[in-house]
């Protein structure tokens, strides 16, 4: 019998029945099914920025998420988290500290800033820690490929069909 | 210059700064948080007509044109390698550039180079050399914004350049929403259509193609053929492939356009708008360069070739449209200057204090360091083209044939060739960038007839190719920068319509969660 464990998790907006009927639409693949879910760790900050606006500077709020088993950072759309019990064989760890998990957050969130705002400017960045929170996958196999799908926007990767 | 026409040019920047403004008290936070998120679905044609009004610098609307004015058709020989270079770059670098940046973690197109062929040298010469060369760029940017303000207000040079610099700098510092959110798409229209508006123009004037092509025949009929007025390039196939090359590969060692392949978006979107971006460029790239073969007949006593399209502009259009088109330029000049300094600034803070001189800088420190760089950058600007304007054309086929010729093997071969190393990396962009500047000031292109381009781009393809395959078993490619670029290129029966709509960003959690599914660990 698997254990499980309680973990902050995004709440799902495309279900594993979601997940399939969207693989299958791609691959035209009608016997493609649910192989597993994934729970992927993230280290989550609330970003607090001061923008400048053509109406002088505005204050801006900002999600951005550290991935916390690659270290990578990226601004994301805010989502509603809640507790649930999850299987530890689909929970991934990640081994980074929430300390380098800040450093890249802010360095993202800056980054992100002065890119898309097209400007050499300080934003005095302010990061609220939310602790570590997780994201589900959905596996989805189908003939041609295996798809890993995200229930929270629903964006997809193909994943090699077998095992290396 | 009339005063209809500076009263339509003033109106161009009010009615972009009243959109800005609405947008603004419209939209409040929501709105600019949607946009800093990248929520906000712009599509394929924004995308690509945003980039191009973005990516499309003073040498467009003046060394394209003076060099139609000076060597006839010869210049569509530029034109061409233009008008696909954009998708040429997406589709050898693009996707798997987007997704290898992204697993390294790099923000900068200098510190992808650093992660994907691991070596402090390779950032600190990638990093200065690109510092130095965009600095040039952003001379012909300041070069181009004087000359244009000069015609378009009618004060003298010196000062209309300071008023360029100035308001490329406060551009620059002040940034906001307004230069990106709303004018970029609505600038590129404008340039599209008034440029358009100036080629029709010009040939209604001379009765057509074909009877200015008469025209040109009676003034001296070289200036139609292939190889330059008096023939001058006649034979050269290495000049000739230099000028091909230029504004086609040659953008694949840009690190301010590679840059935009890390922060693209899904490859489906990013296909349809490189579509639209050919389409745009089948119309828009061979314009200017037309416009200044057509102004040998318009103005035959025509004093600064450069300056060929505002003078057409300026004759024949009329004083409204005039004002607005050239606010237009004028407006695409800055945007370009912003862009390229930005980068510069960037890769100063970025990419070389913080990574050589501070590790622990702060992000006030950092700011210091791009602005002071912007500055000093704008202050030597400025002398420059002051005392000594170069041509813009000279300056900008300069900076692209040193940059082309250092950086595209070291870009090209980071995503498909998996020996490419850092000894090879570092010896190409070293030979490379030596070549072509020697290359350009040496004489050797009269006495081998072959363009820098060219030459810098054989010497650094070769010099990668040899030295990395010589350097193997001394400096091996690490095994995570191979894992990472099989998971780029994909490797695996993976349909394609699903990499091309499939999530860039997930790159780096499908390989995470892959290596779990392979280890049966989870």
């Amino acid at each position: 019998m698997s254990e499980r464990e309680h973990v902050i998790i995004a709440r799902t907006s495309f279900s594993a029945t979601d997940a399939l009927c969207f693989a299958a639409s791609l691959t035209g693949d009608i016997e493609a099914k649910v192989e597993s879910d994934i729970i992927y760790p993230y280290y989550c900050f609330d970003a607090t920025c001061s923008v400048p606006t053509m109406v002088g500077r505005k204050k801006v709020s900002l999600l951005c998420l550290v991935d916390a088993i690659n270290g990578l950072g990226a601004t994301a759309d805010n989502f509603e988290l809640k507790s649930e019990a999850v299987d530890t064989k689909s929970l991934l760890r990640g081994d980074m500290g929430d300390t380098d998990a800040r450093e890249i957050a802010h360095r993202t969130v800056t980054h992100h800033l002065g890119r898309k705002l097209r400007t050499i400017t300080t934003f005095d960045v302010s990061l609220q820690a939310r602790g570590l929170v997780h994201k589900r996958f959905w596996i989805v196999q189908t003939s041609e490929a295996r798809v890993m799908v995200d229930s929270t926007t629903g964006g997809f990767h193909p994943l090699k069909l077998r095992a290396a | 210059m009339s005063g209809t026409v500076i009263f339509f040019l003033v109106l161009y920047y009010v009615i972009v700064l009243g959109i800005g403004y609405w947008a603004m008290r419209r939209g409040a936070g929501d709105d600019l948080e949607g946009y800093l998120l990248g929520g906000r679905d712009v599509g394929p044609m924004t995308t690509a007509l945003t980039l191009q009004s973005t990516s499309m610098s003073g040498y467009m609307f003046l060394g394209a044109g003076g060099l139609g004015f000076a060597q006839g058709y010869w210049a569509m020989w530029f034109a061409v390698g233009d008008i696909g270079g954009g998708v040429l770059n997406l589709s050898i670098i693009g996707r798997r550039m987007r997704k290898l940046s992204q697993m390294m973690g790099a923000l900068t197109s200098i510190e992808y180079l650093e992660k994907r062929y691991p070596s402090a040298a390779v950032r600190l010469f990638a990093g200065v050399l690109t510092v130095f060369l965009l600095g040039f760029y952003v001379l012909a940017q300041f070069i181009a914004g004087g000359k244009g303000m000069a015609l378009v207000t009618g004060i003298p040079y010196p000062a209309a350049l300071a008023i360029a610099v100035g308001i490329i700098l406060i551009y620059t510092f002040m940034g906001g929403y307004l230069a990106v959110a709303y004018t970029d798409f609505f600038q590129s229209i404008v340039m599209l259509v008034g440029v358009m508006w100036i080629v029709i123009a010009a040939l209604s004037e001379l009765g057509g193609l074909t009877a200015a092509n008469n025209a040109i025949s009676n003034v001296d009929p070289t200036l139609l053929s292939m190889w330059g007025r008096d023939l001058g390039f006649q034979g050269q196939w290495g000049v000739v492939a230099g000028a091909l090359l230029i504004f086609s590969v040659g953008y694949m060692g840009w690190p301010h356009v590679v840059t935009r392949h890390m922060a693209m978006q899904r490859p489906a979107t990013a296909r349809r708008a490189g579509l639209w971006a050919t389409l745009w460029n089948l119309f828009f790239v061979p314009a200017p360069y037309l416009v200044g073969i057509l102004a040998i007949l318009i103005l035959p006593g025509l004093d600064d070739p450069e300056m060929a399209i505002f003078r057409v502009a300026e004759k024949l259009l009329p004083a409204a449209v005039t004002g607005l088109v050239m606010a237009a330029i004028m407006a695409a000049i800055m945007s370009t200057a912003d862009s390229l300094l930005l980068q510069t600034g960037s890769i100063a803070s970025r990419d070389l204090y913080e990574r050589f001189i501070q590790p622990n800088a702060s992000e006030r420190q950092m700011v210091l360091v791009s602005r002071g760089l912007v500055l000093a950058i704008a202050i030597i600007g400025y002398l420059v083209a002051l005392v000594e304007p170069p041509s813009v054309f000279s300056i900008v086929i300069f900076a692209t044939s040193v940059l082309g010729s250092a950086f595209l093997p070291a870009y090209v071969c980071a995503v498909w060739w998996k020996k490419a190393n850092t000894p090879g990396a570092l010896t190409s962009m070293v030979t490379g960038a030596a070549v072509a500047f020697a290359w350009e000031y040496t004489g050797y292109v009269e006495s081998t007839q072959i363009a820098p381009m060219l030459a810098g781009v054989i010497s650094s393809t070769t010099t990668m190719v040899v030295v990395s395959l010589l350097t193997q078993k001394i400096a091996p490619v690490p095994a995570d920068i191979l894992e990472i670029m099989d998971e780029a290129a994909a490797i695996g029966p993976i349909p394609k319509r699903l990499l091309a709509t499939s999530d860039p960003t997930l790159a780096a959690e499908a390989a995470a969660v892959q290596a779990a599914i392979d280890s049966g660990a989870r």
